[in-house]
């Protein structure tokens, strides 16, 4: 595969991660930027663990809370598709519907590993 | 200005944060709203005060409804943040009492422009809060100074009339004695004429001072007009009455003040309240008293019969 066929696959969707949006929200400060992403690394697979939890305890309120910092902590950092897979799970989870919420669980789990995999990027990044 | 920032989401605190920080603001970050709500009950000053709007402990929009019902927390200005995307969000944070809303994630220019809005308000709302502070304080000095006599700093007449009153009424509910002394110095009118009004003045406030030095706490010093004074003595009769009256009057003989060059006395009106009896007639029975004081050579104390 040529170097630049390589790059382009490497590189995230906007869809994943739209790094230039995340990047303006912090008025270019790639110090900054690097921070929110080390947080959101640490944080975020917490929050899908206690989805999990509340899903499997039947806590519909409990799955709407953490589905709603999912959802913001996504949408902070510029994850569109994750942020999508945290509304809807607690969208279902409003709606009292736990087994529509289960269902969406696995693809919240790649969508997760994603999300993660391209902040990592961020963190790595040169300093610029 | 200090922004309190409350999110439980601990990226989107820390980028606020950093902004705001950057932007040249102070910022207290916290993570829960009973945090949030411990901080602004103890808040002295008014602030900006960014909530998030679901978080642990309270949510946003409960704590501006208990902001609100409380005095003084009208005059924070305060801002719900939310992902919250239901159609009426906007309405519910406006009626609980918020002053503005803002969707996450956050526009920068639009979140710079409604931060900026809310400190002009907070600083009008703080110059507000001080020119209040300063016309409590002028009404209430204002208010001391129409009850205090300018030279003697004890109550004037209107001061010590509304007292007596009060004491009058809660001695005849409660059965209670009650004793006036009307005072009256000696030859003053000759202090005056021979050494001046700056020296009578300091004749005047050297025995207010001492009148002041020898009553109870409770009593009651005033300033009756010119040389004259009144003290109003509750729960007293006429026989503790008439001994203090006597104490002051051996006092005042004995005086040693800034004026105790001159030999200055005193005569003295004691009078108990009679059944029956209003605030002018028990006045007038120690008014009564003093004349015979006079009339029997001065410094002397003389109390008053039944009438």
């Amino acid at each position: 595969m040529p170097a630049t066929a390589k790059r382009q696959a490497d590189t995230p969707g906007p869809d994943i991660f739209n790094l230039t949006e995340f990047i303006d929200r912090t008025e270019g400060d790639y110090g900054l930027a690097r921070e929110v992403a080390s947080i959101f690394s640490n944080s975020a697979p917490g929050y899908v663990d206690a989805i999990r939890t509340a899903v499997t305890a039947g806590d519909a309120e409990a799955v709407q809370q953490s589905a709603h910092k999912l959802k913001g902590a996504a949408a902070n950092l510029a994850l569109p598709l994750l942020e999508e897979s945290a509304r809807l799970i607690g969208s279902h989870a409003r709606s009292g519907n736990l087994d529509k919420a289960a269902l969406l669980l696995a693809e919240l789990d790649q969508r997760l590993a994603e999300a993660l995999k391209t902040v990592q990027q961020v963190l790595s990044s040169p300093q610029k | 200005m200090n922004i309190l920032i409350a999110d439980d989401e601990a990226s989107t605190r820390l980028m606020l944060q950093s902004m705001l920080l950057k932007w040249g603001y102070d910022v207290t970050a916290v993570s829960d709203g009973e945090e949030a709500w411990h901080f602004l009950s103890e808040a002295r000053q008014p602030l900006l005060v960014i909530l998030d709007w679901m978080m642990p402990g309270i949510e946003g929009p409960e704590i501006v409804r208990r902001l609100r019902l409380n005095e003084g927390g009208n005059q924070h200005y305060v801002i719900i943040i939310t992902s919250v995307s239901t159609e009426n969000a906007v309405a519910q944070a406006l009626d609980a009492g918020a002053d503005d809303f803002i969707r996450k994630p956050f526009n920068l220019d639009e979140l710079r422009s409604r931060i900026a809005v809310g400190r002009r308000v907070s600083c009008l709302n703080q110059a507000l809060a001080d020119k209040l502070c300063k016309l409590e304080e002028a009404t209430e000095s204002i208010s001391r100074l129409a009850r205090t006599d300018d030279l003697t700093g004890l109550h004037n007449r209107r001061s010590f009339n509304e007292i007596f009153a009060l004491a009058l009424s809660s001695a005849r509910r409660h059965g209670q004695p009650l004793s006036l002394i009307s005072i009256d110095l000696d030859h003053f009118k000759a202090i005056n004429d021979t050494f001046g009004h700056s020296v009578g003045d300091l004749v005047l406030k050297d025995f207010s001072d001492l009148l002041l030095h020898m009553v109870r706490e409770e009593d009651v010093v005033a300033r009756w007009g010119g040389e004259e004074f009144i003290i109003l003595l509750s729960h007293t009769a006429a026989e503790a009455a008439t001994a203090l009256a006597e104490r002051i009057r051996c006092s005042c003989e004995q005086s040693q003040g800034r004026s105790s060059a001159l030999a200055i006395t005193a005569s003295f009106g004691v009078a108990q309240l009679q059944e029956g009896e209003n605030e002018n007639d028990l006045i007038k029975r120690a008014d009564h008293a003093l004349y015979l004081a006079k009339h029997e050579g001065r410094n002397r104390v003389i109390t008053a019969g039944g009438s």
